[in-house]
This record gives C-alpha cells, sequence and structure tokens, in this order.
C-alpha cells in the first residue's frame, strides 16, 4: 500500500504531466483544391461540393485512412466542406489520436469512413535532438521545442529565441531551412540548449488567437518558456541567454527584468520609442521601394501621421480612416496584431528597459536590414554601456535582410533575397561562446 | 586466415572472369542496373529553376565527396564498354549516361570549389558573378546540349532576325505593311480577347477535331488518347497562357490542358499555338507517345531534360498549318508574336549570366525587340536572372531537331520520312537533345 505522501506525490506528478501534456495538431496531408464548375464538367461530378484531392502525403492522416487523388472530399464529421480553407481550418482543431468520420465521393459512389488523426511530424536531426514540451501562460498552454545536440550531456548552457512579430508557427517540421531554424539548428551545435515556444493558438499552443492576444500577453508566454528553459535538467541555469529576432529583441529585455539573464542578443530591433522608430524606418522602406527624393518624404510624412492618430491620439482605425481615407493602405500592417497590442507597445521606454538591463548585449544589425535602424542598434550598445561599461556592444553584419537573408542591397532585400546568411549564426553563435568560456574551453592534453 | 584471404582472391578473380565473360551489352546492362541502385542512394539534389535555391542545397564536402567517387566509377566503367559493339537501343543509353556523367562531374568539380571558398552572400545578379562554370552546367542541363555562351548569342540573333521578318510578312498580309503604329495598336485591343469561357472551350474542342483529323500528314501515330481543358485555377496577370497535366500527375482522372483566364480574358490570338504547344502534337502527344515505350533502363527515372521536351513542343510550333490550325494571319502571328519573347530571352539569358549585362542593358534588350510590352520587361530581367538557362530549353532544343531534320534530308532525300522521325525522336523517351542528335540517323536507317 502506498503512503498518503506518495499518493499525494503521485497526483501531483499526473497534475504536471497533463499540464505539460500537449497534443501535436493534425497532420491531415492533402492537398486540395476547390470542385469548380470546370472539375465538375471534367470529372462528370453530380454537384459543385467538396474538395477535391490533388496529393495525399505519406505517413499523414489522410494516407493512413486510405484517401486517394481524385477522391472528393465532402463531410469531415458530418459538417460540410466546400473549400480548401475551410478544410484546413476545420482539420486544424483536431489533434493527435482524436477520431475523424470523413464522407467522400470516389468513382461515382461515396463513402463514409472513420479514421485517427495522426500528428503532425516531428523535427528529426543526426545530430541534435528535439523534444516537445509545452508551458501555461496565462490561458494559454504554449508549445515548446528544445534543440541540443546528441552528443554533450550534463549542464549546458541555453538560449530562448523570441522570434519576431508575425503570427505564424515556429514549428515547421517540413521546412527546416527556414531562417529561424537555421539559426536554432546553428547555436545548438555549438553546444547550446535552445528552447523556442510558439504563441498562443499558432501550431500547437492553445489560447486565444495570436492576432487578438496584447503584446503583455505574448511576453507572458516567453516569460514562462525562460523559466522552464532554466529548469531543464541538462541546463546551467546560471549561463542562460536569450536571443530576440525583430520585435523579440524588445521582448528580451522585458523577460530579463524578473529573471536572471546571463547575455541578449538582438537582431533587427527597435531601440527607441515606438513612433520615432516607425518614423526612422519609413525612410530606409522607401529606398527599399526605390522611391524618388519627393515620393519618400511624402510617404514618411503619410505613414507618420496614420500611425500617429492610432497610437497618439488613440483614434479607432475606423475614426482615422474618416479623417484621412489614405490611412487604411497604411494600416493594413499594423493589423497583423490587435490595437491593444500596438498601444501597449508604443507606451513602452525601451532605452529605460535598457539601461535597466545589467547582463552582456549583443545588439546586431544586418547593412540591408530596412525594417529597422543601424543607429538605434548602435543606441541599444550605448544605453548598456551608460550604466554598465563594457556590457554592450554594436555588430553591422554586411549583406543581411531584416529576416536574415542574404542581399547587398536595400531594393534586392525587399525584392530578390537570397539564401539565410550563415554569417549571422556564426557572429551570434561566437558571441554567446564567448560569454561562457569555462564551457567551451579546451581540455588540457 | 589464408585460408579466407584465398577465398575471397578466388572469389575478385571468379566475379572478374564473369565480367569478362559476358557479352558488351551483358555488362552494359549491369551498369545501367548498378548505376540505377548508385545513383539513387546519392540523394541529389534535385535541380531547381532558381540557381540561388539551387545553390543553397549543395551538400557538404563529404556528400559532394560520395558522389564524385560514384560517378568517377562510373566513368572508369563505361570507358571499358565498346560503344560500337552495342545496338542502337543501347548505344543511345550510353551517350545518355555518358552525358549524364560528364555534367554532373563538372557540376561536382564546381561545387566542391564553392563549398571550399564560397563568398558570402550568394550574388543576386546572376551567375556571371559567380566562378566559371555553374552558366555552362545549367545550360547543359536545360538544353541536352554542351552550347557555348557564344553560340547561344549567334543564335538568338538569329532567331529574333527570322522571327521579325515573319512578323513583318504577316504584318502586310494583314494590311499593315506601311503602319507599323497602326499594326501595334490594333494588337492591343480587346477584339483579340475572349471572355466567354464556354466560347473558348468550344473553340479549343474544335481545333481538336481539326488537328486529329491532320494528324496523319505529319505523323506516324495518330490514336491519341483524349484530353481535356480547363481553366488554370488561380492564374495571375503573369501566369503564363497555358499548361498541360498528364493524367499521372493531376487528379481529374484525363489528361488536361489549362489555359489562362486571369481577368475573365483569353488571347484569341495564342490560342492555336498553345493547343499545339500544350496538347497535340506537343506536350500531350508526346507524353502519350512516351507511354507506349517499351520497357525502359531504370535509370532514366532519375532524369528528365527539359531540351528534349520543351523543344519539341516549341519545334512542333512550326507545324501549325500542316495540322489544320493558323488558318488567318493573326493565329498564326500569335504563335509568332510568343516566340519573339523565346528568341530574346535567349539574347537576355546569356546577356545576364555570361556577358554580366547589368539589369538595364537587360532591360534595354528587351525594349529594343519586343513591341508593346515594356510593363513586363522587368518581370522578364528578374525572371531571366533567377532561372538561367531555363528559357534557352525551347529554343535550343526546337533549333536542334530542325537542324537533325535538315541533315538527315540531305543526307537521305528518298527515304527520310518526317512522321518515322517524329515516331524515332519521341521514341528516344526522357534523353538529352546530344544524345539524340548522335544517334536518330542509326534509329531511323540502321546500321
Amino acid at each position: 500500500m502506498k503512503s498518503p505522501t506518495t499518493c499525494l506525490f503521485s497526483i501531483l506528478l499526473l497534475f504536471k504531466l497533463s499540464a505539460q501534456e500537449l497534443p501535436r495538431r493534425a497532420f491531415m496531408g492533402i492537398r486540395m483544391e476547390p470542385v469548380t464548375e470546370d472539375v465538375q464538367r471534367v470529372m462528370k461530378l453530380p454537384a459543385l461540393k467538396g474538395v477535391l484531392i490533388q496529393q495525399v502525403i505519406a505517413g499523414s492522416t489522410a494516407e493512413v485512412a486510405g484517401l486517394q487523388r481524385g477522391d472528393v472530399l465532402l463531410e469531415l464529421d458530418g459538417q460540410e466542406v466546400n473549400a480548401p480553407d475551410e478544410a484546413v481550418r476545420m482539420v486544424g482543431a483536431y489533434r493527435a489520436g482524436q477520431s475523424l468520420q470523413y464522407k467522400l465521393l470516389r468513382a461515382g459512389k461515396t463513402l463514409i469512413q472513420q479514421t485517427t488523426i495522426q500528428g503532425l511530424p516531428v523535427e528529426s536531426y543526426p545530430d541534435l535532438e528535439v523534444t516537445y514540451s509545452s508551458v501555461k501562460a496565462g490561458d494559454a498552454q504554449l508549445r515548446t521545442m528544445v534543440t541540443k545536440p546528441k552528443k554533450r550531456g550534463g549542464n549546458l548552457p541555453a538560449l530562448l529565441f523570441i522570434q519576431g512579430i508575425g503570427c505564424y508557427s515556429m514549428d515547421t517540421p517540413f521546412d527546416t531551412l527556414r531562417n529561424e531554424t537555421q539559426l536554432i539548428n546553428h547555436i545548438a551545435r555549438q553546444g547550446f540548449v535552445v528552447m523556442r515556444v510558439d504563441k498562443s493558438g499558432l501550431g500547437d499552443s492553445r489560447g486565444a488567437s495570436c492576432e487578438s492576444i496584447d503584446f503583455f500577453t505574448e511576453l507572458e508566454g516567453y516569460r514562462q518558456a525562460y523559466a522552464a528553459l532554466r529548469a531543464t535538467p541538462e541546463v546551467d541555469a546560471s549561463n542562460c541567454f536569450l536571443f530576440g529576432h525583430s520585435m523579440g529583441g524588445l521582448m528580451a529585455p522585458l523577460v530579463a527584468k524578473d529573471y536572471p539573464v546571463k547575455g541578449i542578443a538582438v537582431y533587427g530591433t527597435i531601440g527607441v520609442n515606438f513612433m520615432e522608430y516607425f518614423t526612422n524606418t519609413r525612410r530606409t522602406i522607401a529606398q527599399a521601394l526605390e522611391l524618388d527624393a519627393a515620393q519618400s518624404d511624402l510617404y514618411v510624412k503619410r505613414e507618420s501621421a496614420c500611425a500617429a492618430m492610432l497610437l497618439n491620439a488613440r483614434l479607432s482605425r475606423e475614426e482615422a480612416i474618416k479623417l484621412d481615407e489614405v490611412c487604411a493602405g497604411v494600416y493594413d500592417i499594423l493589423l497583423l496584431r490587435s490595437d491593444p497590442y500596438w498601444r501597449q507597445l508604443y507606451d513602452l521606454n525601451i532605452p529605460a528597459l535598457w539601461q535597466a538591463y545589467d547582463g552582456k548585449t549583443l545588439a546586431a544589425w544586418g547593412s540591408t536590414d530596412y525594417i529597422s535602424a543601424r543607429r538605434e542598434h548602435e543606441m541599444i550598445a550605448e544605453t548598456v554601456n551608460s550604466n554598465h561599461p563594457g556590457n554592450g556592444i554594436f555588430v553591422e553584419i554586411p549583406n543581411s535582410n531584416h529576416g536574415m537573408y542574404s542581399a547587398a542591397t536595400f531594393p534586392e532585400a525587399r525584392n530578390n533575397p537570397g539564401p539565410f546568411n550563415p554569417k549571422v549564426a556564426a557572429l551570434i553563435a561566437d558571441w554567446l561562446k564567448k560569454q561562457v568560456p569555462t564551457h567551451f574551453a579546451k581540455p588540457n592534453k | 586466415m589464408i585460408k579466407y584471404y584465398a577465398a575471397l582472391l578466388l572469389l575478385l578473380l571468379g566475379s572478374h572472369c564473369d565480367a569478362q565473360k559476358s557479352t558488351p551489352a551483358e555488362a552494359f546492362r549491369q551498369l545501367m542496373a548498378d548505376f540505377d541502385q548508385g545513383y539513387a542512394t546519392l540523394d541529389v539534389p534535385a535541380p531547381n529553376f532558381d540557381f540561388k535555391t539551387e545553390i543553397q542545397a549543395i551538400g557538404d564536402l563529404g556528400h559532394i565527396g560520395k558522389q564524385l567517387a560514384f560517378f568517377e566509377s562510373m566513368k572508369a566503367r563505361l570507358a571499358q564498354v565498346n560503344r560500337t559493339k552495342l545496338k542502337a537501343q543501347n548505344r543511345l543509353h550510353y551517350d545518355h549516361l555518358d552525358f549524364e556523367i560528364r555534367m554532373s562531374l563538372d557540376r561536382l568539380a564546381w561545387e566542391k570549389a564553392w563549398r571550399t571558398q564560397r563568398p558570402e552572400p550568394l550574388p543576386g545578379d546572376g551567375l556571371s558573378q559567380l566562378p566559371p562554370g555553374r552558366y555552362q552546367y545549367r545550360i547543359r542541363f536545360h538544353t541536352g546540349v554542351d552550347i557555348t555562351p557564344e553560340a547561344l548569342l549567334e543564335l538568338g540573333e538569329q532567331e529574333v532576325a527570322r522571327v521579325k521578318s515573319e512578323i513583318k510578312r504577316l504584318q502586310a498580309q494583314l494590311g499593315y505593311a506601311a503602319d507599323s503604329a497602326g499594326f501595334y495598336r490594333h494588337l492591343q485591343s480587346d477584339t483579340f480577347y475572349l471572355t466567354d469561357k464556354a466560347e473558348i472551350l468550344s473553340r479549343y474542342e474544335a481545333m481538336k477535331t481539326t488537328v486529329r483529323k491532320n494528324l496523319g500528314k505529319l505523323f506516324a501515330d495518330t490514336e491519341v488518347s483524349d484530353i481535356a481543358f480547363m481553366e488554370w485555377p488561380n492564374a495571375g496577370p503573369f501566369t503564363p497562357p497555358g499548361y498541360y497535366s498528364p493524367v499521372t500527375d493531376n487528379p481529374y482522372g484525363t489528361p488536361v490542358f489549362h489555359f489562362n483566364f486571369h481577368d475573365g480574358r483569353h488571347n484569341r490570338r495564342a490560342m492555336d499555338f498553345l493547343f499545339i504547344h500544350e496538347a497535340i502534337p506537343g506536350h500531350h502527344y508526346q507524353w502519350w507517345l512516351r507511354e507506349q515505350l517499351s520497357e525502359q533502363p531504370a535509370f532514366k527515372r532519375h532524369f528528365y531534360y527539359p531540351g528534349h521536351f520543351e523543344g519539341w513542343a516549341a519545334y512542333v510550333e512550326y507545324l501549325g498549318k500542316d495540322v489544320g490550325l493558323y488558318r488567318d494571319g493573326w493565329s498564326e502571328l500569335g504563335k509568332w508574336e510568343w516566340d519573339l519573347v523565346r528568341s530574346t530571352r535567349i539574347l537576355i539569358d546569356v546577356g545576364i549570366h555570361h556577358f554580366g549585362w547589368t539589369k538595364e542593358q537587360a532591360i534595354a534588350c528587351w525594349k529594343k525587340h519586343i513591341s508593346g510590352q515594356d510593363a513586363i520587361a522587368e518581370r522578364e530581367v528578374v525572371r531571366c536572372t533567377n532561372w538561367p538557362a531555363q528559357a534557352l530549353s525551347y529554343k535550343v532544343g526546337a533549333w536542334k531537331i530542325e537542324q537533325m531534320i535538315a541533315t538527315l534530308k540531305k543526307k537521305y532525300p528518298k527515304q527520310f520520312s518526317l512522321p518515322a522521325f517524329h515516331r524515332a525522336y519521341l521514341m528516344t523517351g526522357q534523353v538529352p537533345v546530344e544524345a539524340v542528335e548522335r544517334n536518330i540517323e542509326k534509329i531511323l536507317f540502321g546500321d
């Protein structure tokens, strides 16, 4: 018989496990196209209903269920599906292990069948191990992914990767050549444990949609992820770092307010109040757009005025557009996130965050990053050094755009960038290694 | 232990003796099988239209070394095969392998050097800024011919002049001999755009009937399978005018020719040549006949050659009148208008990737040769910049087919038959044009 203490421990453990448990999102694995009049005519279909399956991907729910190219998917769990987007949205709500009933049309016959949802595969590398877990942040349960070298054990330095503003998942096992993943993998290969976390409502993460949450709600996710990273058994909690890409560079010093952070590296971020940043970078965006001097001036003026109405005067988008209808186009970019998100960002005193931070800081800027400003990165290093001399450093990385892709000019960075620039990864990894010399000291022969 | 080595030696000698005993055909068959299996384990990145993506996918030095060892060993084994002792079909396969091995070794030598001393970042303005050799590799892959950039420039200039003279002829025939401005103004008018999809479908169906009826004049095989017509889903303003989708690649259960109906418009002048290129006797006919091929060596599954299939589809556009199309000058004009685009692309391609043209020089070249299409000049230049040599496959392939026909006609004035040539060309399957060129005479007229 178990003692009451053992029972309590088991219950707690069970609770902890279930809190960590976050099933993989569904891997439906079909490419679809709508059933158009053309499709109906050529395939002699009885009605303009369903979606046509173009391709079935190996290892997916569709393959396990036996779906075939040329099948017309009519219903999922009794609900009609009449557009690929609709099917994607519906399947997005399912998680691995759940049951799904589907109705389809194959060679003129209607079939109704049941299958079990297969989860999305995980990232897999010969030399790296990627483990999937989760953290709770407010009402959301967020997916975390931890990448570390397979052959290294023990007390490793660690890094939390904080991504930019976009509402896209960091969990893309079919696309491991994307910039963020290449950077993460490079740093992990140098001997670091690297964590990333998906925002609320994205990937496997549960919670309100990324587009609807505000700045501080998103920040809470990074705070919890960082705490979890420090608590990871193979992590050396005294040597934990943050990397902030773009807007992630603002999140980083905010996380560091509440937790010990050995160092922060940022790339392509904001170093001054948001309005000043916004105006500064409209000028470089105009260069990337190849506007002439007069057009550029008008562009900077118009964009800044519209943003000020929303953020400073706190007008609603509708009110601002009523005052100046040209603002409708300007707000397209601001539609990325909610109004509260932008206003909280606007209210931040960004230099004050860097003034307060007492760790080491690398402010890196790519020479063709027209979305962020060189001077602001210099200022971050200067601000850090004003209170903690020698802690901050600014580095310009030649020929890198905002996304860390290769490009020689602003227009090329916008229109035709090359592959991920490995110099970004090399610079950040080298800087990180220098901050933890004892971990990378060569053994005595 | 001595016994073990003796047995091993006997085994090695034995297998060597067996190899020596086999006929050239058997040894070559074994080589093709070994090539197929060995190649399948190499994980060679697929060629990519975009040169930056292709270069980014180059493996590490270990991967390059593995490929080099394989192709070197295959080169040595191929050198042991006496080509002249093989039958015509095997000689074609021999030349195919020879082309692929030589091209791969050159590619790998470049990739090894690139991996060892790669400049950062990857230049965005084309291959002329990279160490020499990459453009030549792309030319060989896309055209199936080892032709120099200088020869391509000459071909491009010659073709631009030829196409312009055809357009001039049609301009006069259509009543605009002395009014070029009026002619080009008229070409921009809405009268050429069909907006009723039912009418477009009915016109394509009528073309199918006409071409099928006339197919026997130039083609030995006339029972080509049916093809359906559909609007290209989600076509945009810059989507090409049409594409062919074989039944093996689409979900519709039948081969399909997709036409661009962006914005509810389809250019009437382009319909005849598009049908010929994408459907019959172009890609659909080609696909259908290839399906009739008897068993092919397994190694062929790894490769495809745009110069062979795009060259064919571009070549048959010249046969429009013979298959009952181009019945009015405007329809034929559509063919030459597109041919002028293809010919000009040769100049731009070679200019950017070999002669180091700037974007402005390339745009100026486009504007010099193409009337009334200034708006798409930049897009065309970006396309040629990002996809080196891809645009060459159509014209170089078609030019090579015309050359083969001219040579054979001259040498065999009485025996030469165009239908027999067409069948023989298509029955070579997916091979480099260079290999067809070397073997077509013996395939048609025997040893």
